[in-house]
């Protein structure tokens, strides 16, 4: 009978031991939610990947290409040429002119700012590559461009597509 | 006397078993209308990839500017065409956040919780890029797409785009 005397300890024990569990659980759960947030940035940052990618492609090989695409023996030096505004990519009329390119938020073909992107930041790197896809360093020239375009959303990691563009 | 303890036990027990329940059952609801708004917002966005970019079997709206269709913006609720120069039109319009495609008359959703589409043109001449109006000359077409209805705040915009190789530009 003296045993009546513990029940609200052993109760309380019982629900101290239950809420300790379940609050262990929470984490799980913000962590769902915050794994679903995360997902969708992934998902725009490579579509805004491809775009830019896809961007570039419109663009000549190298600014000594003639109008009529051909092959060229002296490709011009990496980055942007005389005339070309380093902040107006609309200016850029080949590939290389990228390289070092940065953009937040991504901005359209015309240059102007995509404010509903405004969580991302999109960046581009132009080298030289040899036929195993490795990239030279600069003053070495190849026939292949490696265009790497990257995407970073705040929460998340970069997603970078890579192409390589050869001498046409 | 120790009966009547034993009584204010089982209250305070159901109490706190109580409050730990609605607690708990707060969480779940809130992971579980997060996952389904996810998953429902993911949907439209394939189904509306699917209709704007292709999906392998059935060229999208933007692979039969290929074909010298003429493209329009697709606001909330109006019913904008785009012609086909061929007499197989098929016409594509929003309606009450639903995208339709309609061919001679029969018409089906593409995509539901579209709350708005609008395409962009742009050409390239020796390398530079412009915008231009007139989609038979473009190299590149995005499409911006808002998906979700309700508030601004559950709305979501995506891009979505061709490659640059139509009609064999360069």
């Amino acid at each position: 009978m003296n045993r009546k005397g513990f029940l609200l300890v052993e109760v309380s024990v019982a629900y101290l031991l239950l809420t300790v569990g379940l609050v262990a659980l929470l984490p799980v759960f913000i962590m769902a939610i915050k794994a679903s947030k995360n997902t969708e940035q992934l998902q725009v940052s490579t579509y805004l990947s491809q775009e830019l990618l896809e961007e570039i492609r419109l663009r000549k090989w190298d600014q000594a290409v003639p109008s009529t695409p051909a092959y060229i023996v002296t490709p011009t030096a990496l980055g942007i040429d005389a005339g070309e505004t380093a902040t107006n990519k609309q200016t850029f009329n080949d590939i290389d002119d990228f390289n070092g390119w940065s953009e937040s938020p991504p901005r359209n073909p015309l240059n102007i700012s995509l404010p509903a992107f405004s969580a991302y930041t999109r960046t581009v790197s132009v080298s030289y590559a040899n036929s195993s896809l490795v990239a030279l360093s600069t003053p070495t020239t190849s026939d292949y461009k490696l265009v790497t375009v990257c995407t970073k959303g705040t929460k998340t990691n970069s997603i970078c597509l890579t192409s390589l563009f050869t001498n046409r | 006397m120790k009966k009547g303890m034993t009584v204010i036990e089982l209250l305070v027990g159901i109490a706190t078993a109580a409050i730990l329940v609605s607690v708990c059952a707060k969480v779940l609801q809130l992971g579980i209308v997060t996952y389904g708004f996810a998953r429902r917002q993911n949907e439209s966005l394939t189904r509306t990839r699917k209709a704007v970019a292709g999906d392998g079997s059935r060229a999208g709206i933007l692979e039969t500017s290929r074909e010298g269709y003429q493209f329009a913006s697709l606001p909330v609720s109006s019913v904008t065409v785009l012609a086909s120069p061929t007499s197989a039109a098929a016409n594509y319009y929003l309606k009450n956040g639903n995208l339709y495609r309609t061919v001679s008359g029969a018409g089906s959703v593409l995509a539901d919780q579209v709350n708005s589409l609008s395409f962009d043109y742009y050409m390239s001449s020796n390398g530079l890029v412009s915008s231009t109006t007139v989609a038979s000359s473009a190299t590149m077409v995005t499409a911006t797409v808002t998906i979700g209805s309700g508030t601004t705040v559950e709305q979501k915009v995506y891009t979505l785009f061709t490659g640059a190789q139509l009609r064999n530009h360069p």
